[in-house]
């Protein structure tokens, strides 16, 4: 009887200092999410030296909506970013069974700007402001670091949050189990009385995480919309491209949990690919849209014509001088000849 | 010689002359040429059901055509409001065009709305601040029985 006392203490011990929840759980979760966001940064810095590196996306939208009938949309997207010195752009071409809508959110040294288009080719424009200020539209996608990082990093986000904005959350209690394979994160929400107030916010959640790419492979979670619980299925697949492992396809499953029922209301398959095209810096510029130039606002332009003019004033007034210096010169010299003589 | 020097000095003044007629042609083009007459627009009462229409009348008085190439949609509070027209408007020279937005109001009350307009003139893209003040009143109920 002592001996399996003993034994008992042993194996708790053992079992305890294995688990991670006696470990330190929070300190393992922010260093964690600190080793993502390294990661995270390493393919921004990477995106954003080489400029080159455009993202497109395409969605299959189908299952059945809230009263059970059939629904089928296809969507094509393509999100170019670049982050190179102070430009930045975000454009997406949607196209649904409506036609092909373009929006370009950029900014550049001089002005950030929205513009919009029905047919990809006559823009017109939305807002226009101080590169630095970049007008907030509830319509377009600001174009900045923090949202383009959003999504240059979705393998490394969770339901459209990363995991450091989830830990600040005071309301949430995360579990991180690194004891299996793939790691296990379990997210639990302390307060779940007022959904109206969590709307867009995950309340609880089970993902898989690859132990050596740090990735978030799958999982399930629970988030509000409009006071009402949705749960997400979603699987992701990444691949190598070069030293970055960048998200190639979402699998998504989304669900109303009503008390009872579950009711699927759309399967989206997410595709990620990463083209590398060179691009001008013009595709920054309003001009390249075929709108003016904000009034001041001068890009490099070829030598304006009054600086030739200038030169040629120069030169002409140059030879004149020259010519009325010879000829004095030559008057003088036979003046000289002649005296002499 | 004395040929060449006053071909020379002849070159010199006319490329002279034309440069000064070149700076101040250009300095009479970098006027803007749009205008928009009331920027400001009073509309006192309005009733707060269904859409209100308010009329900018964008005069050009230059000689080429110049356009309208977009202007910005807002909710503030509960007021909303958008462009009538949502596409490019070409202005001919010497000419006006009426820039209709759209207001709607989700509650009655007084508003103060400002709002852009963006114009390609000729000096290059510029942007116009409209405004619109007033009060919004509640339809009146039908007398209940």
């Amino acid at each position: 009887m002592v001996r399996l006392v003993i034994a008992f203490f042993i194996t708790s011990f053992f079992i305890s200092i294995q688990s991670p929840l006696l470990l330190g759980q929070d300190e393992t979760i922010k260093s964690f999410a600190d080793d993502q966001d390294k990661k995270c940064n390493a393919i921004m810095n990477i995106m954003c030296n080489s400029s080159e590196i455009y993202q497109d996306i395409s969605s299959d939208y189908s299952g059945l909506d809230k009263v059970g009938k059939s629904v089928h949309i296809i969507s094509k997207t393509s999100f170019i970013l670049r982050l190179l010195d102070n430009n930045m752009l975000l454009r997406m071409d949607l196209q649904d069974d409506q036609g092909t809508r373009t929006t370009v959110s950029a900014k550049n040294i001089h002005y950030g700007f929205y513009i919009d288009s029905k047919d990809t080719t006559n823009f017109k424009l939305i807002e226009i402001d101080d590169p630095v200020r970049v007008p907030d539209n509830s319509l377009y996608m600001k174009p900045t670091a923090e949202s383009i990082r959003k999504y240059i990093c979705k393998n490394y986000m969770i339901g459209g949050s990363f995991l450091g904005e989830l830990i600040e959350r005071e309301d949430l209690i995360l579990t991180l189990n690194t004891n299996v394979s793939p790691w296990s994160l379990n997210i639990l929400s302390k307060n779940l009385k007022n959904l109206q107030s969590m709307h867009g916010k995950i309340i609880e959640g089970n993902v898989l995480i690859d132990s050596d790419t740090k990735e978030i492979r799958s999982g399930q979670i629970v988030t509000v919309a409009q006071g009402k619980p949705y749960t997400m299925n979603f699987n992701n697949v990444s691949k190598k491209h070069g030293l970055l492992y960048l998200l190639e396809r979402m699998d998504l499953k989304v669900y109303s949990t009503s008390d009872i029922t579950v009711i699927p209301l759309n399967n989206t398959i997410t595709t990620y690919r990463y083209n590398v095209t060179v691009r001008s810096d013009a595709e920054f510029r309003l001009s390249y849209y075929g709108l003016p130039e904000p009034e001041g606002i001068s890009w490099d332009r070829p030598t304006p014509n009054y600086i030739w003019l200038l030169a040629g004033c120069g030169v002409f007034g140059l030879l004149a001088v020259l010519c009325s210096y010879l000829r004095r010169r030559n008057s003088r010299t036979s003046i000289t000849k002649e005296s002499a003589s | 010689m004395r040929f060449i020097s006053l071909l020379a000095a002849l070159f010199a003044v006319i490329l002279f002359a034309t440069l000064i007629v070149l700076f101040i042609q250009p300095s009479e083009l970098l006027l803007s040429k749009l205008s928009i007459s009331d920027t400001t627009q009073d509309l006192g009462d309005v009733s707060t059901e269904g859409i209100t229409e308010v009329n900018f009348t964008v005069i050009n008085s230059s000689n080429r055509s110049l356009r309208i190439v977009g202007a910005n949609m807002q909710c503030l509070g509960k007021i909303c409001q958008k462009p009538k027209v949502d596409a490019i408007v070409v202005i001919p020279a010497h000419s006006e065009v009426h820039h209709v937005r759209l207001i709607s109001f989700g509650a009655p009350g007084p508003f103060d709305l400002p709002m852009s307009i963006f114009v390609e003139d000729v000096t290059g893209l510029r942007t116009i601040e409209l405004r619109i003040t007033g009060v919004g009143i509640a339809p009146a109920k039908p007398p209940q029985q």
